[in-house]
């Protein structure tokens, strides 16, 4: 167990090392340059050159790696280039709405997705599944800035529940940080609760049928008993290893959910960082992501062994 | 019950955030771009132009809205014979927001600042002209010039020659210090910029206590928030498509004002066959520009007939040199030696009225044989590639600086335009501080480029603010990227 939880996270700071690479070389290479794009259309050569010179670009491509690298070991990210502060800092303060929304979104996800695929799963074929199936293929189809507008339209402009976008954090109230937070978390659910229903049915009509299901219904337990106490458990575990794949897809997702409804996001942040060539603040935050995502799957995968101990040997 | 008395509180916290200003003295004004950073002597970004101008930050002198030089912190000035040396006489009782009083020795720091040779001002070429400056006393400035400027005045109303504090000038980027009648107060990066009213302005007071500058880059939030009441006014609206939503909105107007938007078909000068003036004209001739106005912002605009903005106090009517003849055209080219079938790129960065106009050009230019292939550009590739290096055939940009026509007499300018006649026309143009003069070249300036057309100029286009019905004075024409708020207030 503890040889291959070692092995594990070993895996994951090889691919941390080699992402980090990928991320600075694709920067590197991408046409643009940030001295260009701050001084804009009226900038005289001279200008240029001073300030890649007091931004370090004049520098090679390997020392600015090494720099960085060295610099985050040292638990410096570096400064923005347009902003001029400390990217960890800019980090952080985006990260008060965004991490909060990601959070917000898995639970309402979870919340939907998950006893619609058990209802489905125990009215297999009946017709209430027909229509909760042919619902949940509606809901997945629907693009998240199409649902966003609607959802605007109906409940900030027409009903006037909710802000039409916007966020100003948390020094203003819980609830109204979380009322401003609660239509960007919903069109940023629904397709992903569409996705958890769906797995979640097959998952438990297959463990339905398992061979231990007979038994334990031999056994005496009642289907309810049943039900609750061994088939949904084990349903379950597939499903947590869908939330650790479909993470990169929330984030991707809440780039757009960000800026339709205005939230001062970390996604926003990136969008606008890659547009300006802030290439502190977009290479950190990528890397940031790409290890939260592997933080989060290691973390599932302890408890998928937790929860199965048939696992335990091999990497989930 | 318990948590339900804790709900309560929470509603109450949300509630009385929402009542706690009086909303008759705060506005909020919606920008489409987050600025980079709060510091105009770093970045010439609108957006930084529209929080800071005349809010955080003056200048000796400003701009009015209608492009006309007029006094701010330089109370008057006199200019030598030679025109070489500017005497200013500055304000009286000027404070900085951190307390500090206005001295010469501010405008000393400033403007060699910007002209310094590690200086990052993006117009720093404004301020290398600049040969000394004397501080007679605390209120009287010498600028000496190495030759004389006819501009000077002009430029030192140009957000990037603020007058700042030698204390606070390098952490203007976070914490910007000015003389403006509004001060800095608070930025949620990437959602809003907050003005306090100065209380200690050594103008007219400002008429609102609070000014909230809110980044919306998406149309549609945007459009949202103003429907909605959470935004007051949108100065350049981004998106003419959207504006339908607020005809019929009782409480919200869009005016169409005017600013210095000059899109331009800029051609590479320096290479075949954009060299041969006979094929500059044939593409000239070979679109339709008024077709071109046609197809974009309800049809409204002005076709250019040279690199100058209808609402700039020199433009002048010039006649349409290079009306849509597509044979004189294919013959020009013909005579130029352009086979049929030829190669040229279109490159354009990623703005609406960019890839719009870029789609019908190569339409234009297909029917007179060329064969345009279109290049996408992201922006930070396009001001990389098209703009730093120069490294393109042909681009459609729109330059929205004010009376830029001096570009073309840039030894380093994308489009490689070189003419002694131009040069020496705008040399005289700068050497006179004499206004009827410096027309009179202007117009001879604009001629000769219409003559020679380095570029395809193609059309102006007007600017709309979307705005609450009750708001008064705030600008809808405007010369620079700017939005004084200091005599914007709400209707009685």
């Amino acid at each position: 167990m503890m040889i291959g939880v070692a092995q594990t996270v070993l895996g994951r700071i090889s691919v941390l090392v080699v992402a980090s690479i990928i991320v600075f070389a694709l920067l590197a290479i991408l046409p643009g340059d940030p001295a260009t794009v701050m001084l804009g259309l009226d900038a005289s050569p001279e200008s240029i050159a001073a300030l890649h010179h007091q931004l370090g670009l004049d520098a090679s491509p390997v020392t600015r790696y090494f720099r960085w690298v060295v610099g985050l070991f040292h638990g410096n990210a570096g400064t923005s280039y347009v902003y001029d502060v400390p990217v960890s800092g800019l980090i952080l303060e985006r990260f008060q709405s965004t991490l909060p929304l990601i959070i917000f979104a898995t639970c309402l996800a979870l919340l939907i997705g998950l006893p619609i695929g058990s209802i489905a799963a125990t009215r297999r074929g009946k017709r209430l599944d027909l229509a909760l199936m042919a619902l949940l293929q509606l809901l997945k189809s629907i693009p998240d800035f199409w649902l966003a507008m609607m959802m605007t339209f109906l409940f900030s402009l027409t009903l006037q529940w909710f802000p039409a976008g916007g966020f100003s954090g948390w020094n203003h109230g819980v609830f109204s940080a979380l009322r401003a937070l609660t239509l960007p978390a919903v069109a940023l659910a629904i397709p992903q609760a569409a996705i958890i229903a769906r797995f979640m049915r097959s998952s438990l009509i297959d463990t339905l049928e398992q061979d231990f299901i007979r038994t334990a219904r031999a056994q005496g337990y009642s289907r309810q008993g049943v039900l609750w106490r061994v088939a949904l458990p084990n349903a379950v575990i597939p499903v947590l290893t869908l939330i650790g794949i479909q993470l990169p897809v929330l984030v991707t997702g809440s780039i757009i959910v960000e800026n339709v409804f205005n939230i001062p996001g970390c996604s926003k942040l990136l969008l606008e960082a890659v547009n300006q060539r802030d290439i502190p603040v977009v290479q950190n935050l990528v890397m940031l992501i790409v290890a939260g995502v592997l933080v989060l799957n290691l973390f599932l995968s302890l408890i998928i062994r937790w929860l199965d101990p048939r696992l335990a040997g091999s990497d989930a | 019950m318990k948590s339900s008395s804790v709900l309560i509180v929470l509603l109450g916290l949300g509630l009385a955030s929402q009542a706690s200003a009086d909303p008759r003295d705060t506005m909020s004004i919606g920008v489409s771009i987050e600025p980079p950073g709060l510091d105009p002597t770093r970045t010439p970004s609108e957006a930084v132009g529209t929080i800071t101008y005349n809010n955080i930050y003056e200048g000796l002198t400003r701009l009015d809205r209608d492009g006309h030089v007029q006094p701010l912190l330089a109370r008057e000035w006199t200019v030598s014979d030679d025109g070489r040396v500017y005497h200013f006489t500055l304000q009286d009782n000027v404070r900085f927001h951190d307390g500090s009083p206005l001295t010469c020795e501010n405008v000393r720091f400033s403007l060699l600042r910007a002209g310094a040779a590690n200086s990052t001002n993006p117009d720093r070429n404004f301020f290398t002209n600049i040969a000394d400056i004397a501080c007679l006393d605390a209120s009287h400035a010498d600028v000496t010039l190495k030759k004389p400027h006819g501009s000077f005045t002009y430029e030192l109303a140009w957000n990037d020659a603020s007058i700042l504090s030698p204390v606070s000038a390098d952490k203007n980027v976070s914490h910007p210090i000015g003389t403006g009648p509004f001060r800095f107060e608070e930025w949620q990066r990437g959602d809003h910029v907050t003005l306090a009213r100065n209380p200690d302005y050594w103008g007219k007071a400002p008429l609102l206590k609070t000014v909230t500058f809110r980044c919306m880059p998406d149309p549609l939030a945007a459009s949202n928030a103003l429907l909605a009441g959470e935004l007051d006014a949108y100065p350049s609206f981004p998106a003419p498509e959207v504006l339908s939503r607020f005809i019929d909105h009782p409480g919200i107007r869009v005016v169409r004002g005017t600013f210095p938007f000059k899109a331009i078909l800029a051609l590479n000068n320096a290479r075949r066959p954009f060299n041969d003036i006979r094929v500059r004209q044939a593409i000239a001739y070979a679109i339709d520009r008024k077709a071109l106005v046609q197809a974009g912002a309800d049809g409204e605009g002005t076709v250019l007939q040279s690199h100058m903005a209808p609402n700039d106090p020199d433009y002048v009517s010039l006649p349409d040199r290079y009306s849509y003849d597509p044979e004189h055209a294919r013959a020009l080219l013909k005579q130029a030696g352009i086979r049929p079938g030829t190669q040229i790129t279109l490159s354009y960065p990623p703005i609406t009225y960019a890839r719009d106009t870029s789609e019908i050009v190569a339409a234009y230019l297909e029917q007179v044989g060329l064969i345009v292939t279109l290049q996408p550009l992201e922006w930070p590739a396009w001001l990389g590639q098209v703009f730093g290096q120069g490294k393109f055939d042909m681009t459609v940009i729109a330059h929205t600086e004010p009376h830029d026509i001096g570009i073309y007499d840039r030894d380093t300018i994308y489009f490689h335009y070189k003419n002694p006649e131009f040069h020496s026309l705008f040399e005289q143009y700068e050497a006179t501080d004499n206004p009827e003069e410096r027309h009179r070249l202007s117009v001879a300036m604009q001629d000769r480029l219409a003559q020679d057309e380095p570029n395809v100029f193609l059309f102006s286009r007007p600017r709309d603010t979307v705005m609450n019905r009750h708001i008064l004075g705030l600008w809808t024409d405007q010369q620079i990227a700017a939005c004084p708020m200091a005599d914007v207030s709400w209707a009685p």
